[in-house]
């Protein structure tokens, strides 16, 4: 038995290798001083440890409102998905209705145009919204949504593919645990809220986690929606590290690392519902 | 948010000028929010000048979107190859009126040329950048070649190139010359060759007619370098980050732009001592690449007066100091060469004084599809695919075929 | 009405009102902007002024560029080689961090990291990694004799060194949806098979897979989604090249929209790629279905 954990923990680690040393790489670069980041032979100790680039990262000019900013607009979107994702994955894996199948098959297909060329559009709507941000009843006039939080989660909250993980999650149960429920009388809500909610648990940790990764790392959409500067995200913000033809590759480095610590936070407080051994299906 | 509410309030009965600045690094924004700003509005109390940066890369998504919503800016920025587009769709408005409301506009010299189009003048620059040749005086030296006479000729450079390559084993150590293979590049440097052999991309009809005998040449040159001399390979070489070959050694000779060299001072400080500058070498004559950025004014800017009060303002003698001191680029005024950043730097010196071997891009419509067709099939060339002839034929026959 | 009719109705209404939210949201949000792209691809428009109607002329011109096809054909290249090891490599990994483990949570975070690094540090990593001079591959092949390959820059090795880079960065995104698939397989099934005497490479095939089944439909479909649009790692490991072979349909649209100006044809692209997806997501999807009745 010994010898089974001792290959695991080799493969275990072997992987991490393979995947981790990029970032790990560009963590101990984030540390080293301009001079030593790009030295051939590269040094994988730094030979001089300096914090100066997490300095000009964190003082640069709003880097705390757009790290606010990108905060707010992933946990809302995070939220969002959570609640409606789950309600209509659910309904579409186990409940019958009709036109079920055409309907899904529909949502599915807003999946397939490629962003690009619905950026604009989206965008167009977005800011003629009618009754916000200046607009007339008929979205002219204002700004719309544009420079807000709201037009900001547009694209990110009950997404399809969200509704497309629950779904295909909660097909993996036998039919006949609704069943026996609903001879036992619940209701449908109540089936919904006490068996398969909790039994969504790994499903909805992992919705949380890609929610919260896709709002945080997006940078098309929060550039072309917001023009005031206290609204951007953080992934504009790392832009100010780029110039035309070069970029400043320390601070870019710190700002980097920083800037996925929070998509690391989220991961590991989710992830242990992958590990909720008390799951069972409750069928005997 | 308050105090925006508040600021909100405050502005009512201003006119709002937005500007667009091309590129967000730290010291651009200071000069401009901290500096140049205030001024303005202060010089200026019945305008608001709202400023904002967009990162080089995102300028067209950010601008198509914007003005597709009809909330264009009134002036933005963007390079000169953008010009001919813009221009053509009715995007910008000709500043042919606005040029005598410039600060001393001969002191711009040549460069205020660079926004024509059909005639028409659509762009006053703002900040340039430029290409010389670079080399490593101490690999010059390792091969015998005196560091003090680079190559001032085609067949010298070469020669030279030649001389500095090193292979071990069959496997390229070290590039005698490092020229681009590939992309936007490509089309930059070798047009350089095209011209230096009296040769040039468009006529006045905007017809291609790089396929001269002279084109041919000229790339016939560029191509032996790579397959026959094998001072490079086919393949090209990359800069890590900002680690440029030259940097890492594994290129002697380059055609360097101001910026990389700046950045390898940054980063690679004690090689960046053993770089020295020289000017292209030339056939009939020397031709360098330099291109500008600039300002450009919006057809839809609803108050003319007040927005070519900020143009004026923003490219007067002090503030295209101000910002060419953030960026450490070239300015496009003759007076601009007094700055502190520049006096004081014997490199960006020589940029300028290479400036009169410049040449650009042409302002031909269609501009960025004709360099990127140009660019396919000079790689072809290169790759052994197309024979250079048959390469530039084909160029330009699609071009053509765009109008 | 009958019980059994009374019971129909009440889950309808149920299921109507679980999934109306989103319904409604996407049919505003996502299908309004699709069929505006879709009344664009009929038009010639820059992005800017005026778009003027002009029929089918773009989905002509498709047919005629050749440019295009050669794209599809990389776009798919490219498709087939990631997808199938993508899906191999993600539930590998699940299967080995399924475990009460302690300390697994770090190593799982480990295999999501290259998922959220930003892409502008993972390709100049990745460019220093494939560098022919350099690089830390060339320089292991040196060891082996083996003569440099510039992996990027070789039009016949540029599109699967993408394919490597593509895989690595997927890998811990399909491996949490396999982990969450594998943790909602009941314990007790696993229990019951080891009564009975079944070794763990059969529970393997006969339970776990199988029923793993709508969480392959679902990799493998918005893999192919996610794939068949790819264009950032193409636009900023290669911009396309070397001699367009790592030019995808997105880089194709991305650059006919935003560089060359031409909005209509960008659209018009976009709608043969989508349909292609669409016509095989069905495919994927009916086929899976009929499995599962």
């Amino acid at each position: 038995m010994k010898n089974n954990k001792l290959r695991t923990l080799l493969l275990l680690s072997l992987a991490a290798v393979i995947f981790g040393s990029p970032f790990f790489w560009m963590v101990i670069s984030s540390l080293k001083p301009n001079a030593e980041l790009f030295a051939w032979p590269p040094t994988f100790i730094p030979k001089t440890v300096t914090l100066e680039h997490y300095q000009s990262a964190l003082t640069a000019r709003g880097f705390s409102n757009y790290f606010l900013n990108s905060a707010i607009v992933s946990l809302i979107s995070m939220a969002f998905n959570l609640v409606f994702c789950s309600l209509a994955g659910y309904a579409f894996a186990r409940l019958d209705f009709p036109l079920k199948n055409v309907l899904f098959i529909t949502l599915l297909s807003t999946m397939m145009i490629p962003v690009q060329v619905t950026l604009v559009p989206t965008f167009l709507m977005v800011k003629s919204f009618p009754l916000v941000g200046g607009n007339d009843i008929l979205g002219r006039g204002g700004t719309g949504l544009l420079n807000t939080y709201a037009g900001l989660v547009i694209p990110h909250i009950m997404t399809v593919f969200g509704v497309f993980i629950m779904r295909q999650f909660y097909m993996q149960f036998p039919k006949e645990l609704s069943e026996a429920a609903r001879i036992d009388g619940a209701s449908e809500l109540g089936i919904f809220r006490k068996i398969f909610l909790p039994l969504g648990r790994p499903a909805m940790s992992a919705l949380a986690i890609f929610t919260f990764t896709q709002a945080w790392d997006d940078f098309l959409w929060p550039l072309v929606v917001t023009s005031d500067r206290s609204m951007r995200t953080l992934q504009l913000g790392l832009e100010v590290f780029k110039n035309r033809y070069t970029a400043d590759w320390g601070p870019l480095m710190a700002a980097t690392t920083v800037s996925v610590l929070p998509v690391i936070i989220v991961f590991l407080v989710f992830q242990r519902y992958f590990t909720d051994t008390a799951l069972s299906s409750g069928i005997k | 948010m308050i105090i925006c509410l508040a600021l909100g309030f405050t502005a009512l009965g201003k006119t709002k000028v937005t500007v667009w600045f091309a590129g967000t690094p730290e010291a651009l924004m200071e000069a401009v929010d901290d500096r140049l700003v205030p001024a303005f509005e202060k010089a200026n109390p019945d305008i608001e000048l709202a400023v904002e940066y967009i990162p080089w890369g995102e300028l067209s998504t950010k601008l198509t979107t914007a003005f597709a919503g009809g909330i264009g800016p009134d002036i933005f920025m963007h390079g000169q190859a953008a010009i001919a587009g813009f221009a053509e769709t009715g995007v910008i408005m000709s500043i042919d009126s606005l040029i005598d409301k410039l600060e001393d506009p001969e002191d711009f010299g040549g460069t205020l040329g660079v926004g024509l189009y059909r005639g028409k003048n659509f762009m006053v620059p703002v900040f340039g950048s430029g290409r010389l040749l670079a080399y490593r005086e101490d690999f010059f030296t390792e091969s015998g070649l005196d560091p003090d006479e680079p190559p001032v000729t085609w067949e010298q450079l070469r020669a030279y190139a030649e001389a500095l390559t090193i292979y071990e084993s069959g496997r390229l150590v070290r590039a005698g010359l490092d020229i681009p293979v590939s992309a936007i590049d490509l089309q930059q440097v070798w047009t350089g060759f095209l011209i230096a052999n009296n040769g040039t991309l468009f006529d006045n009809d905007f017809n291609p007619i790089f396929n001269s005998e002279a084109g041919v040449e000229a790339l016939e040159y560029y191509v032996g370098l790579i397959r026959e001399a094998k001072v490079a390979s086919e393949y090209g070489l990359t800069p890590i980050g900002n680690l440029s070959p030259i940097a890492a050694g594994t290129a002697a000779i380059c055609f360097m732009n101001n910026e990389s060299l700046a950045a390898i001072k940054e980063y690679s400080p004690d090689v960046y001592s053993k770089i020295r500058l020289s000017f292209p070498p030339a056939r009939y004559e020397r031709a360098g690449f330099y291109s500008f950025a600039g300002f450009m004014v919006s057809n839809s800017t609803k108050n003319l007066e007040a927005t070519a009060k900020a143009l004026t303002f923003l490219t007067s003698k002090e503030g295209l100091i101000e910002i060419n001191t953030a960026l450490g680029s070239l300015p496009p005024r003759q007076s601009g060469v007094e700055a502190e950043y520049i006096a004081n730097d014997p490199n960006l010196m020589k940029f300028v004084e290479g400036s009169k071997y410049a040449y650009g891009n042409p302002n031909v419509p269609f501009w960025v599809q004709a360099r990127d067709i140009i660019s396919k099939y000079l790689e072809r060339a290169i790759m052994g695919v197309m024979t250079p002839k048959d390469a530039l034929d084909g160029a330009a026959d699609e071009i053509s075929k765009l109008k | 009405m009958s019980s059994a009719g009374k019971l129909k109705r009440r889950i309808t209404v149920t299921a109507l009102i679980f999934i109306a939210p989103v319904v409604v949201y996407n049919l505003i949000f996502k299908i309004v902007p699709i069929f505006v792209s879709l009344f664009l691809s009929l038009t010639k428009f820059s992005g800017f002024g005026e778009a003027r109607f002009i029929g089918l002329e773009n989905y002509f011109r498709i047919f005629g560029d050749s440019e295009f096809w050669r794209a599809i054909l990389v776009t798919f290249q490219f498709s087939i080689e990631v997808l199938p090891l993508n899906m191999l490599i993600s539930l590998l990994l699940a299967l080995l961090v399924n475990s009460g483990l302690k300390g697994i949570g770090i190593f799982r975070a480990i295999y999501y990291l290259p998922v959220i690094t930003p892409m502008v540090a993972a390709s100049m990593i990745w460019i220093w990694l494939y560098d022919p001079q350099i690089g830390i591959l060339n320089f292991l092949l040196s060891l082996f004799n083996i003569p440099p390959v510039n992996f990027l820059r070789n039009p016949s090795t540029a599109l699967h060194s993408i394919v490597a880079m593509r895989i690595w960065r997927g890998a811990g995104w399909n491996m949490l949806i396999y982990l969450a698939g594998l943790q909602g397989i009941s314990r007790n099934l696993y229990e019951a098979a080891a009564i009975d005497g079944a070794s763990s490479v059969r529970r393997f095939f006969r339970i776990t897979l199988p029923l793993l089944r709508p969480v392959h439909v679902y990799v493998l479909i918005v893999g192919m989604i996610s794939t068949l649009q790819s264009f950032t790692e193409m636009y900023v490991m290669t911009g396309g090249g070397p001699l367009q072979s790592t030019t995808t349909v997105g880089l194709l649209i991305y650059r006919a929209a935003f560089d060359y100006m031409d909005m209509g044809y960008a659209s018009s692209m976009s709608f043969v790629l989508g349909i292609i997806i669409m016509i095989l997501s069905v495919v994927s999807f009916r086929s899976r279905q009929q499995k599962e009745a």
